[in-house]
Protein backbone atom coordinates (compact mmCIF):
# COMPACT_ATOMS: atom_id res chain seq x y z
CA UNK A 1 0.00 0.00 0.00
CA UNK A 2 2.50 2.40 0.62
CA UNK A 3 4.03 1.67 -2.41
CA UNK A 4 1.37 2.31 -4.21
CA UNK A 5 0.89 5.52 -2.55
CA UNK A 6 4.58 6.60 -3.22
CA UNK A 7 4.94 5.66 -6.83
CA UNK A 8 1.25 7.00 -7.65
CA UNK A 9 2.51 10.81 -6.32
CA UNK A 10 5.76 11.06 -7.94
CA UNK A 11 3.80 9.44 -11.17
CA UNK A 12 1.37 12.83 -10.43
CA UNK A 13 4.51 15.07 -9.98
CA UNK A 14 6.03 13.74 -12.95
CA UNK A 15 2.77 14.02 -14.81
CA UNK A 16 2.40 17.46 -13.97
CA UNK A 17 5.73 18.70 -14.95
CA UNK A 18 5.66 17.11 -18.53
CA UNK A 19 2.29 18.27 -19.02
CA UNK A 20 3.43 22.06 -18.01
CA UNK A 21 6.19 22.05 -20.46
CA UNK A 22 3.84 20.69 -23.29
CA UNK A 23 -0.12 22.25 -22.32
CA UNK A 24 1.25 25.85 -21.68
CA UNK A 25 2.95 26.20 -25.03
CA UNK A 26 0.65 27.22 -26.98
CA UNK A 27 -0.66 29.97 -24.30
CA UNK A 28 2.63 30.90 -23.65
CA UNK A 29 3.48 31.73 -27.31
CA UNK A 30 1.03 34.62 -27.58
CA UNK A 31 2.50 35.73 -23.94
CA UNK A 32 6.12 35.41 -25.01
CA UNK A 33 5.19 37.39 -28.05
CA UNK A 34 3.74 40.06 -26.05
CA UNK A 35 6.40 40.36 -23.89
CA UNK A 36 9.32 40.58 -26.99
CA UNK A 37 7.03 43.66 -28.25
CA UNK A 38 8.94 46.89 -28.03
CA UNK A 39 6.20 49.60 -28.80
CA UNK A 40 6.52 52.59 -26.85
CA UNK A 41 3.20 53.24 -24.83
CA UNK A 42 1.96 56.18 -26.79
CA UNK A 43 0.80 59.18 -24.94
CA UNK A 44 0.73 59.29 -20.97
CA UNK A 45 -1.34 56.05 -20.22
CA UNK A 46 -2.08 52.52 -21.69
CA UNK A 47 -4.69 50.23 -20.17
CA UNK A 48 -4.24 46.62 -19.57
CA UNK A 49 -6.69 44.03 -19.40
CA UNK A 50 -5.46 41.34 -16.99
CA UNK A 51 -7.15 38.04 -15.89
CA UNK A 52 -6.98 35.68 -12.69
CA UNK A 53 -7.08 38.49 -10.41
CA UNK A 54 -8.93 36.97 -7.77
CA UNK A 55 -8.62 38.62 -4.25
CA UNK A 56 -7.31 41.97 -3.35
CA UNK A 57 -3.98 40.53 -2.80
CA UNK A 58 -3.87 39.39 -6.24
CA UNK A 59 -4.22 43.38 -7.55
CA UNK A 60 -1.85 44.41 -5.16
CA UNK A 61 0.92 42.35 -6.40
CA UNK A 62 0.09 43.36 -10.19
CA UNK A 63 0.26 46.65 -8.54
CA UNK A 64 3.55 46.41 -7.34
CA UNK A 65 5.54 44.69 -9.74
CA UNK A 66 3.84 46.89 -12.65
CA UNK A 67 5.40 50.15 -10.11
CA UNK A 68 8.88 48.68 -10.38
CA UNK A 69 9.00 49.33 -14.03
CA UNK A 70 11.15 52.43 -14.56
CA UNK A 71 8.82 54.99 -15.51
CA UNK A 72 5.45 53.95 -14.70
CA UNK A 73 4.23 56.44 -12.14
CA UNK A 74 0.83 55.47 -11.21
CA UNK A 75 -1.17 52.34 -11.39
CA UNK A 76 -5.20 51.73 -10.56
CA UNK A 77 -6.50 48.35 -11.15
CA UNK A 78 -10.34 47.64 -11.50
CA UNK A 79 -11.02 44.20 -10.09
CA UNK A 80 -14.37 43.92 -11.31
CA UNK A 81 -13.27 44.26 -15.36
CA UNK A 82 -9.47 43.65 -15.14
CA UNK A 83 -8.75 46.99 -16.60
CA UNK A 84 -5.62 48.31 -15.03
CA UNK A 85 -4.56 51.73 -16.13
CA UNK A 86 -1.01 52.80 -16.05
CA UNK A 87 0.20 56.22 -16.28
CA UNK A 88 3.96 56.08 -17.52
CA UNK A 89 6.40 59.14 -17.97
CA UNK A 90 6.87 59.47 -21.71
CA UNK A 91 10.29 60.42 -21.60
CA UNK A 92 11.43 57.02 -20.07
CA UNK A 93 10.47 55.18 -23.48
CA UNK A 94 7.92 52.35 -21.37
CA UNK A 95 7.33 49.82 -24.11
CA UNK A 96 4.34 47.22 -24.20
CA UNK A 97 6.93 44.49 -23.83
CA UNK A 98 7.89 45.83 -20.45
CA UNK A 99 4.54 46.06 -18.89
CA UNK A 100 3.79 42.68 -20.28
CA UNK A 101 6.33 41.03 -19.36
CA UNK A 102 5.94 43.26 -15.17
CA UNK A 103 1.88 41.20 -15.59
CA UNK A 104 3.60 38.02 -16.20
CA UNK A 105 6.11 38.29 -13.45
CA UNK A 106 3.67 39.01 -11.47
CA UNK A 107 1.65 35.64 -12.08
CA UNK A 108 -1.23 36.71 -13.49
CA UNK A 109 -2.26 36.58 -17.61
CA UNK A 110 -2.20 39.72 -19.63
CA UNK A 111 -5.38 39.62 -22.19
CA UNK A 112 -4.95 42.78 -24.38
CA UNK A 113 -3.49 46.06 -24.22
CA UNK A 114 -5.93 49.12 -24.78
CA UNK A 115 -6.05 52.56 -25.59
CA UNK A 116 -7.37 54.62 -22.15
CA UNK B 1 -6.07 30.47 32.84
CA UNK B 2 -3.52 27.95 31.61
CA UNK B 3 -4.01 28.99 27.97
CA UNK B 4 -4.31 32.22 28.44
CA UNK B 5 -0.39 31.60 29.93
CA UNK B 6 0.40 29.69 26.94
CA UNK B 7 -0.57 32.65 24.78
CA UNK B 8 1.05 35.20 26.73
CA UNK B 9 4.63 32.48 26.54
CA UNK B 10 4.08 32.66 22.86
CA UNK B 11 3.22 35.92 21.89
CA UNK B 12 7.16 37.56 20.93
CA UNK B 13 7.29 34.24 18.54
CA UNK B 14 4.85 35.23 16.88
CA UNK B 15 5.61 39.03 16.98
CA UNK B 16 9.14 39.07 16.16
CA UNK B 17 8.12 37.93 12.16
CA UNK B 18 5.76 40.31 11.59
CA UNK B 19 8.55 43.48 12.38
CA UNK B 20 10.16 41.47 8.58
CA UNK B 21 8.72 43.07 5.36
CA UNK B 22 7.05 40.39 3.51
CA UNK B 23 4.13 40.26 0.87
CA UNK B 24 1.83 37.54 0.89
CA UNK B 25 -0.33 34.53 -0.76
CA UNK B 26 -3.86 34.75 -1.12
CA UNK B 27 -6.99 32.19 -2.22
CA UNK B 28 -5.69 30.03 0.47
CA UNK B 29 -7.37 28.93 3.60
CA UNK B 30 -5.91 28.62 6.75
CA UNK B 31 -4.91 24.65 6.70
CA UNK B 32 -5.57 23.81 3.58
CA UNK B 33 -2.39 24.39 0.34
CA UNK B 34 -3.40 26.31 -2.83
CA UNK B 35 -2.00 26.33 -5.97
CA UNK B 36 -0.96 30.23 -5.66
CA UNK B 37 2.37 31.56 -5.64
CA UNK B 38 4.21 35.31 -4.83
CA UNK B 39 5.22 37.05 -7.68
CA UNK B 40 8.95 36.33 -9.22
CA UNK B 41 11.74 37.51 -7.18
CA UNK B 42 9.12 38.76 -4.22
CA UNK B 43 9.21 37.38 -0.33
CA UNK B 44 6.27 37.07 1.95
CA UNK B 45 5.74 35.67 5.45
CA UNK B 46 3.06 34.73 7.00
CA UNK B 47 2.52 33.60 10.77
CA UNK B 48 -0.05 31.30 11.86
CA UNK B 49 -1.12 30.68 16.14
CA UNK B 50 -2.78 27.61 16.54
CA UNK B 51 -3.81 26.60 20.03
CA UNK B 52 -3.78 22.42 19.32
CA UNK B 53 -5.39 20.15 22.77
CA UNK B 54 -4.91 16.57 22.64
CA UNK B 55 -5.87 13.72 24.55
CA UNK B 56 -6.66 9.66 24.91
CA UNK B 57 -3.24 9.16 24.68
CA UNK B 58 -2.80 5.08 24.29
CA UNK B 59 0.58 5.32 26.20
CA UNK B 60 1.06 3.80 29.43
CA UNK B 61 1.95 7.95 30.52
CA UNK B 62 -1.72 8.73 29.49
CA UNK B 63 -0.94 12.66 28.68
CA UNK B 64 -3.29 15.54 28.27
CA UNK B 65 -1.76 18.25 26.00
CA UNK B 66 -2.11 21.86 25.54
CA UNK B 67 0.44 23.24 22.86
CA UNK B 68 0.21 26.58 21.22
CA UNK B 69 2.51 26.48 18.00
CA UNK B 70 3.82 29.45 16.21
CA UNK B 71 4.28 28.19 12.92
CA UNK B 72 6.23 31.23 10.50
CA UNK B 73 6.34 30.68 7.14
CA UNK B 74 8.58 32.16 4.46
CA UNK B 75 8.15 32.26 0.70
CA UNK B 76 10.25 33.04 -2.13
CA UNK B 77 9.41 33.54 -5.84
CA UNK B 78 11.44 31.71 -7.93
CA UNK B 79 9.19 32.46 -11.08
CA UNK B 80 5.79 33.13 -11.77
CA UNK B 81 5.22 29.48 -11.38
CA UNK B 82 7.55 28.47 -9.06
CA UNK B 83 8.51 29.31 -5.44
CA UNK B 84 10.64 27.87 -2.07
CA UNK B 85 9.08 27.60 1.12
CA UNK B 86 10.51 27.54 4.45
CA UNK B 87 8.31 26.87 7.64
CA UNK B 88 10.25 27.46 11.04
CA UNK B 89 7.70 26.16 13.96
CA UNK B 90 8.11 27.33 17.40
CA UNK B 91 5.83 25.72 20.50
CA UNK B 92 5.01 25.88 24.00
CA UNK B 93 3.68 22.87 25.52
CA UNK B 94 2.03 21.81 28.62
CA UNK B 95 1.88 18.05 29.57
CA UNK B 96 -0.29 17.07 32.46
CA UNK B 97 0.36 13.17 32.81
CA UNK B 98 0.56 10.52 36.05
CA UNK B 99 4.09 11.92 36.92
CA UNK B 100 2.76 15.40 37.10
CA UNK B 101 3.05 18.40 34.91
CA UNK B 102 5.56 19.52 32.83
CA UNK B 103 6.27 22.57 30.52
CA UNK B 104 8.62 23.00 27.84
CA UNK B 105 9.87 25.14 24.89
CA UNK B 106 11.25 24.13 21.76
CA UNK B 107 11.47 24.14 18.34
CA UNK B 108 9.35 21.70 16.05
CA UNK B 109 10.74 20.03 13.34
CA UNK B 110 11.38 22.95 9.95
CA UNK B 111 9.72 21.77 6.57
CA UNK B 112 11.05 23.29 3.20
CA UNK B 113 9.43 22.91 0.52
CA UNK B 114 9.40 23.56 -3.41
CA UNK B 115 6.15 24.36 -5.44
CA UNK B 116 6.02 23.95 -9.02
CA UNK B 117 2.54 25.07 -11.11
CA UNK B 118 2.31 23.53 -14.10
CA UNK B 119 -1.57 24.38 -15.25
CA UNK B 120 -2.86 27.97 -14.64
CA UNK B 121 -6.16 29.02 -16.55
CA UNK B 122 -7.13 32.46 -16.13
CA UNK B 123 -11.02 32.38 -17.73
CA UNK B 124 -11.26 36.09 -17.05
CA UNK B 125 -10.92 38.77 -14.67
CA UNK B 126 -11.52 37.17 -11.72
CA UNK B 127 -12.03 33.33 -12.53
CA UNK B 128 -8.91 30.86 -12.55
CA UNK B 129 -7.94 27.03 -12.45
CA UNK B 130 -4.77 25.71 -11.74
CA UNK B 131 -2.79 23.22 -10.40
CA UNK B 132 0.58 23.01 -8.71
CA UNK B 133 3.02 19.95 -7.35
CA UNK B 134 4.90 20.24 -3.93
CA UNK B 135 7.87 18.33 -2.62
CA UNK B 136 10.55 19.15 0.65
CA UNK B 137 11.67 17.48 3.23
CA UNK B 138 11.04 17.91 6.63
CA UNK B 139 14.21 19.14 8.39
CA UNK B 140 15.24 17.90 12.26
CA UNK B 141 15.47 20.38 14.73
CA UNK B 142 17.15 18.19 16.49
CA UNK B 143 14.97 19.65 20.20
CA UNK B 144 14.56 16.85 21.86
CA UNK B 145 10.88 15.44 21.92
CA UNK B 146 9.97 18.53 19.64
CA UNK B 147 12.16 16.69 16.77
CA UNK B 148 11.57 13.34 14.85
CA UNK B 149 15.70 13.38 14.62
CA UNK B 150 14.65 11.96 10.69
CA UNK B 151 14.71 13.88 7.04
CA UNK B 152 11.18 13.25 5.95
CA UNK B 153 10.88 13.61 2.58
CA UNK B 154 7.54 14.04 0.97
CA UNK B 155 5.73 15.23 -2.26
CA UNK B 156 1.74 16.01 -3.19
CA UNK B 157 0.01 18.14 -5.23
CA UNK B 158 -2.83 20.92 -5.04
CA UNK B 159 -5.57 22.21 -7.27
CA UNK B 160 -7.49 25.50 -7.16
CA UNK B 161 -10.42 26.96 -9.06
CA UNK B 162 -11.85 30.16 -8.01
CA UNK B 163 -15.06 30.66 -10.07
CA UNK B 164 -17.21 33.71 -9.35
CA UNK B 165 -17.48 34.11 -5.54
CA UNK B 166 -16.54 30.77 -4.75
CA UNK B 167 -13.23 28.70 -3.91
CA UNK B 168 -12.14 25.79 -3.93
CA UNK B 169 -9.02 23.96 -2.86
CA UNK B 170 -8.21 20.40 -2.69
CA UNK B 171 -4.59 19.09 -1.84
CA UNK B 172 -3.07 15.58 -1.05
CA UNK B 173 0.11 14.89 0.16
CA UNK B 174 2.38 11.88 1.07
CA UNK B 175 5.18 12.14 3.72
CA UNK B 176 7.81 9.49 3.95
CA UNK B 177 8.84 9.41 7.59
CA UNK B 178 12.12 8.00 8.19
CA UNK B 179 12.37 8.08 11.75
CA UNK B 180 9.60 9.75 14.85
CA UNK B 181 9.11 8.02 18.03
CA UNK B 182 6.63 5.72 18.83
CA UNK B 183 3.18 7.40 21.04
CA UNK B 184 4.57 10.49 18.95
CA UNK B 185 2.26 13.75 20.03
CA UNK B 186 2.70 15.42 16.96
CA UNK B 187 -0.03 14.26 14.69
CA UNK B 188 1.70 13.11 11.11
CA UNK B 189 5.19 13.42 12.83
CA UNK B 190 5.74 9.75 13.88
CA UNK B 191 7.62 6.39 12.08
CA UNK B 192 4.56 5.84 9.80
CA UNK B 193 4.29 7.21 6.88
CA UNK B 194 1.51 10.22 6.36
CA UNK B 195 -0.72 10.71 4.16
CA UNK B 196 -2.69 14.33 4.32
CA UNK B 197 -5.73 15.16 2.08
CA UNK B 198 -7.44 18.41 2.33
CA UNK B 199 -10.00 20.28 1.13
CA UNK B 200 -11.46 23.60 1.41
CA UNK B 201 -14.66 26.29 -0.11
CA UNK B 202 -14.16 29.64 0.41
CA UNK B 203 -17.35 32.14 -0.14
CA UNK B 204 -17.16 35.29 -0.43
CA UNK B 205 -19.55 37.63 1.50
CA UNK B 206 -18.64 40.81 0.60
CA UNK B 207 -18.49 42.24 -2.04
CA UNK B 208 -21.31 40.44 -3.95
CA UNK B 209 -19.17 42.01 -7.18
CA UNK B 210 -15.50 43.26 -7.08
CA UNK B 211 -15.05 46.76 -8.54
CA UNK B 212 -12.71 49.67 -9.34
CA UNK B 213 -13.46 50.55 -5.65
CA UNK B 214 -12.41 47.22 -3.86
CA UNK B 215 -10.17 47.39 -1.15
CA UNK B 216 -11.18 44.34 1.16
CA UNK B 217 -12.82 40.92 0.98
CA UNK B 218 -14.08 38.70 3.56
CA UNK B 219 -14.71 34.75 3.24
CA UNK B 220 -16.43 32.64 5.32
CA UNK B 221 -14.12 28.96 4.57
CA UNK B 222 -14.94 25.59 5.65
CA UNK B 223 -11.93 23.22 5.71
CA UNK B 224 -12.44 19.33 6.06
CA UNK B 225 -8.42 18.49 7.35
CA UNK B 226 -7.31 14.29 7.01
CA UNK B 227 -4.74 12.30 8.40
CA UNK B 228 -3.86 8.70 7.20
CA UNK B 229 -1.16 7.48 8.60
CA UNK B 230 0.27 3.80 7.49
CA UNK B 231 -0.36 2.19 10.57
CA UNK B 232 -3.71 2.40 10.67
CA UNK B 233 -4.88 5.64 12.09
CA UNK B 234 -7.23 7.80 10.59
CA UNK B 235 -8.33 11.28 11.79
CA UNK B 236 -10.55 14.17 9.93
CA UNK B 237 -10.86 17.48 11.09
CA UNK B 238 -13.57 20.01 9.69
CA UNK B 239 -13.73 23.20 10.65
CA UNK B 240 -15.40 26.53 9.75
CA UNK B 241 -13.26 29.91 9.48
CA UNK B 242 -12.97 33.27 8.23
CA UNK B 243 -10.71 35.47 6.17
CA UNK B 244 -10.78 39.16 5.50
CA UNK B 245 -8.26 40.06 3.13
CA UNK B 246 -7.01 43.94 2.08
CA UNK B 247 -4.86 44.37 -0.32
CA UNK B 248 -1.95 44.73 2.32
CA UNK B 249 -3.01 42.07 4.69
CA UNK B 250 -5.06 39.62 5.52
CA UNK B 251 -6.48 38.15 8.89
CA UNK B 252 -7.63 34.38 9.07
CA UNK B 253 -9.13 32.51 11.83
CA UNK B 254 -10.59 28.69 11.80
CA UNK B 255 -11.58 26.25 14.70
CA UNK B 256 -10.76 22.50 13.75
CA UNK B 257 -13.16 19.63 15.39
CA UNK B 258 -12.27 15.87 14.71
CA UNK B 259 -15.09 14.18 13.49
CA UNK B 260 -13.52 10.92 11.98
CA UNK B 261 -10.79 9.57 15.06
CA UNK B 262 -9.71 6.24 14.50
CA UNK B 263 -6.31 7.03 16.22
CA UNK B 264 -4.82 4.26 18.13
CA UNK B 265 -1.28 4.65 18.18
CA UNK B 266 -0.91 8.33 19.19
CA UNK B 267 -3.05 11.02 21.27
CA UNK B 268 -5.94 12.11 19.78
CA UNK B 269 -6.89 15.33 18.68
CA UNK B 270 -9.95 17.26 20.40
CA UNK B 271 -9.25 20.92 19.31
CA UNK B 272 -7.25 23.02 16.79
CA UNK B 273 -8.39 27.07 16.79
CA UNK B 274 -5.92 28.91 14.46
CA UNK B 275 -5.52 32.57 14.12
CA UNK B 276 -3.48 33.73 11.08
CA UNK B 277 -2.16 37.22 9.94
CA UNK B 278 -0.10 37.85 6.58
CA UNK B 279 1.30 41.02 5.14
CA UNK B 280 2.09 42.37 2.31
CA UNK B 281 4.66 45.20 1.93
Amino acid sequence: MKKFIAVAMLAVFAASWLGGCAGGASAGDSAAVARMDDTPVSGREVVLVVHGMSCPLCANNVNNTLRDVQGVTNVQVDMGTGRTRVTVDEAAGVTHGQLASAVHKSGFTLHRIEAP
Amino acid sequence: MRMHSIVVRCLPAVLLPLLAASSASAQEATNTPAATQPAQGSFYLRTKLQYISVGNDPSPENREIDKVVSTTTLTYGLRRDMSLSLDLPLVYEVEDSAAGTDREFGVNDLSLTFKYRPLQIDLNPVDSVRFAAFGGVEIPSGDGDFSSHSFDPFIGGVFTAILGRHGFNQSVSYKFNTGGDEFNTRAGDGPDDALRYDSAYLFRIDPAEYSADTSAATYLTFEMNGLYETNGDNEILIGPGILYEARSFALEATVGIPIVQDVDERPETDLVVTLGLRILF
